[in-house]
């Protein structure tokens, strides 16, 4: 029908967007592999800690339906505060994005092209991603759901295909918990607890778009823990065809697991099929941060995000590039730096430092309201 | 029977409340009564037929009797009408005062055949089987003369949508015609078509058919709102009229579905969709269309269901092969020549060996021959077109795979894409994947598999976003629901599948209440 | 407008710019062999065998060689491959390599650890060659001879294995990323398949040899290189190599055990069972400070033939028979494994990762030095051999041969 173009989402888009969202780039880098043999178990603790912190992140949405992130912070801080703290998210958002988009790209070069200019990816993948954000949260929501068969068929698929190439060795999984919890739980905070979960930050400038917005922490939380528990799988399958050893060696280990599938002689070198399950889920994850920096701005300049998307985006194209000299680089402040100063701010102090000033707010503001009705 | 009860029973409970469309024709019929009075049969079987243009309701006398005859003027003949009917009410011929109606059939038309009709359920079932219904006034009885049916141009099979089984009738260039193929089929007062002229200078009819029961009354709303914008000098085809109303221009893809076939039409008119039929043309439109309708044959709904919903996926197979095989054959072959098992790649090698192009001119090259030899052979006078061009393709692709031009592998690609991208049922779809196929060449050419992803994500991420009348291109599988699979990929039997698309927002969404599945009678003597 | 034009242009930029990755089929040469030797002037010498295509095609095969080959002294691989274009007009593709021949001397005085890594981290090389030390001749020599059956010698020689493993095991099952593990592990020492070259070299690479009915050289398998770290110390004959494999995974083998143990020397008397499923299990354990290492091995088995004079049908023959191959088959491995602690030192079996697995606490203490333990720990091994079935026949018609000599 011709209805004005609403621009929500179903809460199955929902659901696949964070789906992906959250396996996008653990299939790239893998997660928990300081854990060695343990990284599964590391997993899981961060996935029912990032569960809960999902359902905080909805629980401060539903104090002010239908308002994002940025029009919350605001409400919380006032208009002048509000946009320092809202420029400080964007410049993370778009920072994040740049981060995922370079992960992408290394992997790509290192692996397929190693003479095509990192550049030349980084600008068509974030073109993709700029397209599909010019064309509205609706064609991106729609485009998940499209692409979530074939992306959840072939993970399923690659542990089968190990499993049956009989290089699924689960002795690899023992011993379990050798060392204790320790090094588990100091993995999991912060590295794990913010990489694959805690990013879903940037939900709250999408949540608010969703059309049942009441069930929306049930099917989050829910979303987190089925994600949660493929990358599990994912984790269990690199563990067990690698080793603990070569998992953490190697740049890549669900591409190197992948490598080891050979069934009937001719199902062999499937490796690019795990690209393209990665090429997906990055593409998701960019958009996602970017789709948050771009609300952002909008909300700052008053300017609709459409006119921002493609500078901003070629922008991010450049940044991905520009974000460090080399891959060791890139790594090292992947694990020392971001965690540390970027992650745990943003993810976890901001939130936690809005809830109560949030909560009195609304309180006063209801109160001033009932007043008034009352009259 | 227990895994279809468990689908399909919750579904049953809730649409209790709703009704489908053939109840709302008994309802609304056969409580009424056909009255004495001549002008209340005249009001209701007016308020029946609004928005029908063919139904007519000529006022007569027969002697000082008021009286009228009503029918739909694509059902019959006029000329017999005239000469049958018309012609002998004339006022010479003057004839007594009559009692009932069994007289006035004796006077005027003892040769026609007929038939009483003491019900206005059955004057209407009468008036749209292409009688002519006399109601006089002051008798309690109608008098329905069956008129022959209208002189037209023979109909022919359909000559681009074959069919195995099934119906072998297609639409001609008459609209009259046309009109009466789907009334035909679907016989029922809410069956509406709507006259418009388009075209500034050829004022070509364009008539609009919908069930004004099922269809959804914004869709009609925004189709009547295209057609009255429609401002051009003239319309030749309804190839005109697609590309007119279309929601955009820009996209290799179809956005509205035409065929040749009634049957097809009427499928299409059941699930709540509007179909357009231009005169002079026999291709009929129906919008808004999806992307899976261009995938559905109605022979589809003729075979058995597992027969049809395997050809379906056959049919989304080969729309991929027919789109990213020569491309798939270009990446690998030149840029992941270590994702081929080591033998097929060495056989490949020897094949290309002394081949002087690059595997892209090659493919390209190929293809292009192919696409020429195919206009070729659909313009060359028919007598020798298909011959030559199969002829032509053996030849040249063997004379150049033997004077070492091109490899025998890609000879079969090429081969294999082309008989891939003529399974699709409608002929526009088919070729929307010619035209992507030379861009995802180009595409892997550069990018190799990394640039085949690309391309495909851009194109679905363009699929998503394309709209038929506002409708997504992609329902049913984006925006997903679950409760829409039942016809897509496969077909469920068709005493499963009850319900009208829901992305249609069909006024009568149910397409029958009842839940009837076939099995054998209960065994007697033995079991319990 | 303008912006599409724009649009255009820089799309026309990449296109026009792109294929930088890309190369045509004709302009490779597809690598199946590599053969490392010791340098004269440098430290290696590489020899890599590539495909011939146009003797691979099947509309003319010419009467050419399939392969040819190239060799060049540097120092490391990546070098040395990427300069073999003095010589070889095409591209060389390594992503198809089914054979890397290492010279043992090689093996011994320089370990393999220095090539190995730039194996590993290129991402052309995939995890699907086999890794084989050739001893007595040149690992040149090795990629040069044809086979009549196989016209790739590489294939032919991964292939052979593949069979061999499936039907009889004597192949350590070893990819490069196993051995590179088994390199770094402590609990665990690497091993690798070893080559002979049976017959003359030298009349083995010309092509016309393929003509012939007997080969004049073949490559045979012969058994295994034990690695101590990375670098060779010895090996194993290709008997202990089924041994070794009993222990780790062992799809299928064929043994033959005597009738009965102390059998006159001139006419010895054997029945062949096949070993259709099998499992194994190490277990490491301390008792007190002495390492205690055990196998626990359960196969099923069929018998095959039967020279002995024994009744088939009855459930007391097949106990006997069962107690016999038990006992054979403990004796063969326990030597295998003393043998490799006494000659060796060194933990080709994994027992130090057992260890890890089951008793953690202990592992972190004594893997440090795990090969003395090894070396001082004793050894149990406990077969358990399940005869399911005899064939088509129950009884031998042996057996219903006039008893000549029972009488005697």
């Amino acid at each position: 029908m011709s209805k004005k173009l609403v621009e929500n989402i179903s809460l199955w888009q929902l659901a696949v967007l964070m789906f992906t969202f959250e396996i996008g780039s653990v299939a790239v880098v893998g997660v928990g592999t300081d854990t060695k043999q343990d990284a599964w178990i590391a997993v899981g603790v961060a996935t029912v800690l990032g569960a809960g912190l999902v359902w905080f992140y909805v629980y401060l949405l539903q104090q002010l339906p239908g308002r994002n992130l940025f029009e919350m912070i605001t409400f919380c801080f006032g208009k002048w505060l509000g946009k320092i703290i809202g420029l400080l998210y964007v410049y993370y958002f778009l920072y994040i994005s740049a981060r995922v988009l370079r992960d992408f790209c290394e992997l790509i070069t290192s692996v397929i092209f190693e003479s095509t200019p990192i550049e030349v990816i980084s600008i068509t993948m974030v073109g993709i991603c700029a397209y599909m954000l010019y064309l509205g949260l609706e064609v991106f929501g729609r485009t998940g759901e499209v692409f979530i068969p074939y992306v959840f068929t072939f993970i399923i698929l690659i542990g089968l295909a190990i499993l049956f190439s009989g290089e699924f060795e689960l002795k690899n999984l023992l011993p379990i918990l050798g060392d204790g919890f320790g090094p588990i739980l100091k993995h999991v905070f912060p590295r794990l607890l913010t990489f694959p979960f805690g990013e879903l930050v940037t939900f709250m400038v999408i949540i608010p778009y969703v059309s049942h917005f009441a069930k929306a922490a049930k099917v989050s939380v829910f979303t987190v823990l089925v994600s949660g528990f493929i990358i599990i799988y994912g984790t269990l399958i690199e563990i067990a065809s690698l080793g603990a050893r070569q998992m953490e060696r190697t740049v890549f280990p669900l591409l190197s697991a992948a490598r080891e599938i050979s069934l009937l002689e001719f199902i062999e070198r499937v490796d690019l099929i795990i690209v393209f399950v990665v090429m997906f889920g990055i593409i998701t994850k960019v958009s996602v941060f970017l789709y948050g920096g771009l609300k952002g701005l909008e909300h700052i300049m008053n300017v609709p995000y459409r006119y921002m998307v493609f500078p901003i985006s070629m922008i991010i194209g450049y940044i991905a590039i520009q974000i460090s000299a080399n891959n060791a680089e890139h790594i090292e402040e992947g694990i020392r730096f971001i965690p540390l100063y970027m992650h745990i701010p943003f993810q976890i102090i901001f939130p936690i430092l809005m809830a109560p000033l949030l909560i009195w707010k609304v309180k006063k503001q209801k109160r001033r309201s009932d007043a008034n009705g009352s009259r | 029977m227990g895994l279809a009860d468990f689908l399909f029973n919750r579904r049953k409970h809730k649409n209790n409340n709703k009704i489908t469309a053939e109840e709302l024709f008994q309802q609304e019929n056969i409580s009424k009564k056909y009255y004495k009075s001549l002008e209340k049969n005249k009001k209701q079987i007016q308020e029946l037929f609004q928005h029908s243009f063919d139904f007519t309701i000529d006022p007569i006398k027969l002697g000082d009797t008021d009286a009228c005859v009503c029918y739909l003027g694509t059902m019959l003949s006029k000329d017999t009408l005239t000469n049958k009917v018309l012609n002998s009410l004339h006022p010479h011929n003057d004839h007594p005062r009559h009692k009932d109606i069994s007289s006035i059939r004796d006077n005027y038309f003892p040769t026609v055949s007929y038939e009483y009709a003491d019900t206005f359920h059955k004057v209407v079932w009468n008036v749209l089987n292409g009688y002519a219904v006399i109601m006089v006034d002051g008798q309690g009885k109608a008098l329905s003369l069956e008129i022959g049916n209208v002189e037209k141009r023979a109909i022919t099979e359909p000559s681009t949508q074959t069919i195995i089984r099934g119906p072998k009738e297609a639409f001609t260039e008459d609209i009259n015609t046309n009109i009466s193929l789907i009334r035909k089929r679907i016989r029922n007062p809410h069956l509406k078509f709507e006259s418009f002229y388009v075209g500034r200078d050829t004022k070509t009819q364009l008539v609009i058919g919908y069930m004004s029961s099922i269809t959804n009354a914004d869709i009609l709303e925004e189709v009547k709102k295209r057609i009255e914008k429609i401002d051009i000098g003239g319309v030749l085809d309804s190839g005109n009229i697609e590309e007119l109303i279309s929601d955009k221009s820009f996209t290799p893809f179809p956005l509205i579905f035409n065929t040749e076939r009634p049957d097809s039409i009427c499928g299409h008119i059941m699930e709540g969709k509007v179909a357009l039929i231009l005169d002079g043309s026999p291709f009929v439109l129906t919008v808004p269309s999806v992307l899976t309708d261009f995938f559905e044959s109605s022979e589809d709904y003729y075979q058995p269901f597992l027969m049809s919903s395997f050809i379906r996926l056959i049919r989304y197979i080969s729309f991929m092969i027919a789109l990213v095989l020569p491309s798939l054959y270009v990446a690998l072959s030149t840029f992941h020549q270590e994702l081929m098992p080591t033998q097929l790649l060495l056989s490949i090698q020897a094949q290309r060996e002394g081949v002087p192009f690059p595997a892209v001119i090659e493919i390209f090259v190929m293809e292009l021959t192919f696409e020429i030899m195919r206009e070729a052979g659909v313009r060359m006078p028919r007598a020798v077109g298909q011959t030559v061009s199969i002829v032509g393709a053996l030849v040249i692709g063997q004379a150049a795979v033997e004077a070492g031009l091109v490899s025998n592998v890609l000879v079969i690609i090429v081969a294999f894409t082309a008989i891939a991208s003529f399974v699709s049922p409608i002929y526009n779809f088919s070729i929307s994947t010619r035209l992507l196929r030379f861009i995802l060449i180009l595409f892997s050419a550069i990018f190799g598999l990394y640039g085949v992803l690309l391309f495909l994500i851009v194109m679905v991420i363009h699929l998503v976003s394309l709209r038929s009348i506002g409708i997504p291109y992609l329902a049913a599988v984006a925006p997903f629901d679950i409760k829409e699979q039942d016809d897509i990929f496969v077909r469920f039997p068709i005493w499963a599948n009850r319900k009208r698309p829901s992305y249609l927002y069909p006024e009568s969404p149910m397409k029958k209440k009842g839940k009837h599945i076939p099995s054998p009678p209960p065994a007697k003597g033995g079991g319990k | 407008m303008k912006k599409r034009l724009l649009l255009l242009l820089c799309a026309a930029t990449v296109i026009l710019t792109g294929c930088w990755d890309s190369i045509e089929l004709n302009d490779i040469a597809i690598v199946t062999g590599m053969a490392i030797d010791p340098g004269k002037d440098k430290k290696y010498q590489l020899t890599v065998g590539y495909v011939n295509p146009a003797q691979y095609s099947k509309q003319n095969p010419a009467q050419g060689a399939p392969v040819s080959i190239m060799t060049l002294e540097g120092n490391s691989l990546p070098e040395i491959s990427a300069k073999m274009n003095v010589g070889v007009s095409r591209r060389l593709i390594f992503s198809h390599t089914r054979a890397l021949y290492i010279n043992e001397t090689v093996a011994k005085d320089n370990g393999v650890s220095h090539f190995l890594d730039s194996l590993e981290r290129s991402p052309q090389f995939r995890n699907d060659f086999n890794i084989l030390i050739t001893k007595n001749h040149t690992a040149r020599d090795f990629a040069m001879i044809n086979d009549p059956v196989e016209r790739v010698p590489s294939l032919k020689v991964q292939k052979s294995i593949k069979t061999l493993l499936k039907s009889w095991g004597g192949d350590p099952r070893v990819r490069l990323t196993d051995f590179i593990d088994a390199i770094i592990a402590e609990g665990r020492s690497p091993v690798a398949s070893t080559v002979v070259i049976e017959g003359d070299p030298k009349k083995g690479q010309n092509a016309e040899s393929n003509m012939e009915v007997k080969a004049p050289a073949k490559i045979m398998l012969d058994g295994l290189a034990v690695f101590k770290k990375d670098k060779l110390i010895g090996y194993l004959s290709l008997d202990d190599t089924r041994n070794y494999l009993w222990t780790q995974k062992l799809e299928s083998t064929m043994i033959s055990i005597p009738c009965e143990e102390d059998q006159d020397d001139e006419n010895p008397l054997y029945f062949d069972i096949v070993i259709t499923n099998n499992k194994s299990e190490m277990r490491t354990e301390y008792k007190g400070n002495q390492p205690q290492l055990k196998v626990n091995i359960f196969s099923e088995a069929s018998i095959n033939s039967m020279q002995c004079q024994k009744d088939l049908s009855k459930i007391a023959t097949f106990t006997e028979l069962e107690k016999k191959s038990d006992k054979q088959i403990k004796n063969m491995i326990t030597e295998t494994i003393e043998k490799v602690q006494k000659d060796y030192g060194v933990d080709i079996f994994g027992f130090g990762e057992a260890l890890n697995r089951q008793h953690y606490k202990k592992a972190k203490k004594v893997l440090p030095y795990w090969n003395e333990e090894f070396a001082r720990a004793d050894v149990e091994v406990d077969v358990r051999i399940a005869l399911r079935r005899s064939g088509t026949r129950s009884k031998s018609f042996i057996s219903d041969l006039p008893k000549k000599d029972a009488e005697d």
